[in-house]
């Protein structure tokens, strides 16, 4: 659906005008049909510019993108017809009313005229701004522009979306319905393109993720083996290492001094949730582990394995502690 | 094929500030104060002398034009100037950008779009006007009345498009010389309707008919000075469309044949207007040529490319692109444009001033000479300034430039009045200001090595621009380029 071929981006550096900055260093990238894929780095890192020069809106110094297999530079209006796209800080038309606003965009994307009527019903109904479709956008609280906006961005029925950051600013209900916004169009076949700092809502919408460190993919892959990868064995010796948190029932054992002295353990720290460290061990090793504990008398009330949260597999691919 | 319902009754961005503009409490506004405006005129007038009717019909005529134009020229054309400027700094432009609106679709539709409430209260105002000329003036009043309001539309289109292309290729900055430019630009569309209202501030005159010499043809001035309009609203709207929908930083105005024709086109309206009849009078081609070459400086500075494009063009056809073929495009195809343009124009004056024109050729292709030299100059400066590293380049280089110009010209202001050649001939070493006059052979005979050098100048200047600029695309192609990353590891179900 959505290819970039050895896309770059070079600007001159702020303060240091003779010195460039590449925003998106050779960039080679499908994303399938169907896919919800994440876009993740810190700032600066060309999430942003990247899926400018994906939409068209910026022109790349080199390289190609194609939308459905249509170049974007060359047959910008064709490929744009295929694509949905709203940015992270944006405005709205506030003199207008919302159906006045998707009329406005139903047009400007060529939809058949007698078709606009009953797809503006639709999109407004399926965003959830029903009861708000004769309000002037004016009025709306930001959640619901969030919403316009996405409604915007879906009137013309475009397979690809491309959303940059759309999660900013919303509070946590108005963030838990985009998710399901988005959930209802993946259901449908979208293909989504996503950036956010909310690692666990992409965690929770995104079937894979590409990590941009100063515009290059570092990593790319379905989330499931991003993760793996990330804690799974063949990475580098920390890695070896799995997550287990120890709770006790009572305080007054010196847990943490305790755990420290034995072989495996590594990186113990105590929080209200209990103590947490790496043990580098089998199965049986982590039992007998666990066995000596409560033999040293310590009132243990449980024993988990967390698993790897996309944040921790992020921290630990942009540290470089994973290959 | 152009499709006009799709361009105007279809066009949803032309609605959306049809919209927006004419709101109903911008339109009930806007009608309350301008009834009461064209109702508080008329009485105040009359009250003065009430014997002279005829003469304040006119008057009060005059003062409603005079509103109609500078609410509709100005007005509109401030509209025009904030509406691509205001879409991105509310951040709304990336998507019209994005949409299936061609660029004429998104250009038409702000141009006539977003002035709409200065064309509402203008014909507000036409229908007191209209509705005074044809109860108490002459039927010629009401038919030069109409006249007038041709020319204002023509000349507000012009004017509209101009600040229309001036908010599509300027980002955020040049908010005062936007507006100067503007306040400047006035002059010229209020000639033709100048000379339309002229006429009837004088009853006595409207059966008189002027005329328009264009290139020695005798022209009605509304018919001439509608259709010249009408052709640069066309080559400014070319302008707009061709940028609108394009990143701000890889904008270029026209492209390099675009540019020559816009030039030439300039050209021709302008060398027009210059009394083509034998023996006629201005026999001397200086300000004729200055004025020629000065439109392609104009247009040269839209053409001149950004950093952007330059680095583009670096990285896709690789560093052989850097050489002095550089110096070819643009720059160098528009000095070879203004040197034939300024060469047609010796001869023009030559075949209508023979007995002159033979005693003056080397002076005349002298002067060819040094303007396309000057040109050169100035646009190899601002062509290196422009892709230079450093902030609002451009605007940088042209106030280097204003300074320099200002100088030259506090120091010589003597020069250039004076009948001394030598003195005159030095000064043109820095500007070509003395070339204007009309210097007699004994004057010219007297300082021919001042000339000679000064023409020498422009040439070194020119190539030592041409050096710097080639050396900054050097260090723009020098710039170490990371060798492709390796493919980041790439997981099975997402092939890069």
């Amino acid at each position: 659906m959505l290819r970039l071929i050895d896309l770059t981006k070079e600007y001159d550096a702020d303060g240091d005008p003779g010195r460039h900055v590449l925003a998106a260093d050779c960039l080679n990238l499908e994303i399938k049909a169907g896919e919800v894929f994440g876009l993740v780095g810190p700032n600066g890192a060309g999430k942003s510019t990247t899926l400018k020069m994906a939409c068209g809106l910026l022109l790349p110094t080199s390289g190609r993108v194609l939308i459905n297999n249509v170049d974007v530079e060359h047959r910008r209006e064709e490929a744009q017809k295929y694509l949905g796209y709203l940015s992270d800080f944006f405005s709205l038309y506030d003199e207008l009313t919302v159906f006045q606003y998707l009329d406005y965009f139903a047009r400007a994307y060529k939809l058949p005229p007698d078709s606009i009527p009953g797809r503006v019903a639709e999109v407004v109904l399926r965003v959830g701004l029903e009861s708000k479709r004769d309000s002037h956008i004016a009025g709306l609280s930001r959640g619901m522009k969030q919403r316009l906006g996405i409604a915007r961005a879906v009137i013309h029925d475009p397979p690809l979306l491309v959303l940059d950051e759309p999660a900013a600013g919303l509070d946590p209900k108005a963030r838990h319905d985009l998710k399901q916004l988005l959930r209802g169009f993946q259901g449908r076949g979208r293909t989504i393109v996503i950036t956010s700092h909310v690692l666990s809502d992409l965690e929770e919408i995104c079937t894979s993720i590409g990590i941009l460190e100063k515009g290059r993919l570092i990593r790319v892959g379905k989330i499931e083996e991003i993760l793996y990868a990330a804690a799974g064995p063949q990475g580098a010796a920390p890695a070896v290492a799995r997550a287990v948190r120890i709770r006790l029932s009572a305080s007054g054992f010196p847990l943490e001094s305790w755990l420290a002295a034995r072989t495996g353990v590594s990186r113990v720290a105590s929080s209200p949730l209990g103590t947490l460290f790496e043990f580098a061990g089998g199965e049986t090793d982590l039992s007998e582990l666990v066995k000596a504990l409560v033999t040293a008398g310590a009132p243990l009330a449980a024993v988990e394995q967390p698993g790897l949260s996309l944040e921790d597999a992020y921290s630990r691919i942009a540290k470089g502690e994973v290959m | 094929m152009i499709d006009l319902r799709a361009l105007f009754l279809d066009n949803p961005e032309l609605r959306r500030n049809l919209q927006i503009e004419l709101s109903p409490k911008r339109l009930f506004t806007a009608g309350i104060i301008t009834s009461l405006f064209a109702l508080i005129v008329l009485p105040s007038l009359m009250t003065a002398n009430t014997n002279a009717t005829q003469s304040h019909i006119s008057q009060y005529l005059a003062i409603i034009l005079w509103s109609q134009k500078i609410t509709l020229m100005l007005g509109g054309a401030i509209s025009c100037w904030r509406s691509v400027r205001r879409e991105r700094e509310l951040n709304t432009f990336d998507f019209q950008r994005i949409t299936r609106l061609s660029p004429l679709e998104l250009a038409v539709g702000k141009l006539f779009g977003a002035p709409a409430l200065a064309y509402f209260v203008t014909l507000c105002l036409a229908l007191p006007a209209f509705f005074s000329a044809a109860t108490t003036g002459p039927f010629a009043m009401t038919t030069m009345l109409l006249q007038s309001y041709v020319l204002l539309f023509t000349g507000s289109l012009v004017i509209h498009t101009f600040a229309l292309m001036i908010s599509t290729v300027s980002d955020k900055g040049g908010a005062v010389s936007g507006v100067v430019v503007l306040l400047l630009l006035q002059i010229f569309p209020a000639i033709g309707w100048l000379v339309a209202i002229s006429a009837m501030r004088s009853p006595q005159s409207l059966g008189e008919t002027a005329v328009f010499r264009f290139y020695g043809i005798a022209f009605p001035p509304a018919i001439l000075w509608v259709t010249l309009e009408l052709g640069f609203a066309a080559w400014l709207l070319l302008a707009v469309v061709r940028n609108i929908k394009v990143d701000v930083e890889a904008m270029q105005l026209f492209t390099v044949g675009q540019g020559l024709g816009f030039a030439a086109y300039c050209n021709f309206v302008w060398i027009g207007f210059y009394p083509w009849t034998a023996g006629g009078s201005g026999t001397a081609p200086g300000p004729l040529l200055l004025w020629a070459i000065f439109f392609f400086y104009l247009v040269g500075i839209g053409v001149l490319e950004s950093r952007e494009l330059v680095r583009r063009e670096l990285r896709e056809a690789g560093t052989a692109s850097a050489g002095a073929g550089k110096l070819l495009r643009p720059i160098g195809l528009l000095v070879a444009g203004a040197m034939l343009t300024a060469m047609l124009i010796v001869l023009l004056t030559q075949q209508n001033h023979a007995e002159e024109a033979a005693r003056r050729t080397a002076q005349d292709f002298f002067l060819v000479l040094y303007f396309a030299a000057w040109l050169a100059r100035d646009l190899f400066y601002l062509q290196w300034m422009k892709i230079r590293p450093v902030r609002s380049p451009l605007r940088k280089a042209f106030l280097y430039l204003v300074v320099f110009y200002v100088s030259t010209s506090i120091v010589f202001r003597g020069s250039f009045t004076s009948a001394m050649a030598d003195s005159a001939a030095f000064s043109s070493w820095f500007a070509p200001f003395a070339l204007l006059r009309t210097w007699t052979d004994a004057q010219w005979n007297a300082a021919s090595g001042f000339w000679l050098l000064a023409l020498l100048v422009q040439f070194g200047a020119a190539a030592a621009f041409g050096y710097l600029y080639l050396q900054q695309v050097a260090a723009l192609a020098r710039v170490p380029r990371s060798a492709p990353p390796a493919s980041p590891p790439r997981l099975s179900s997402t092939p890069a």
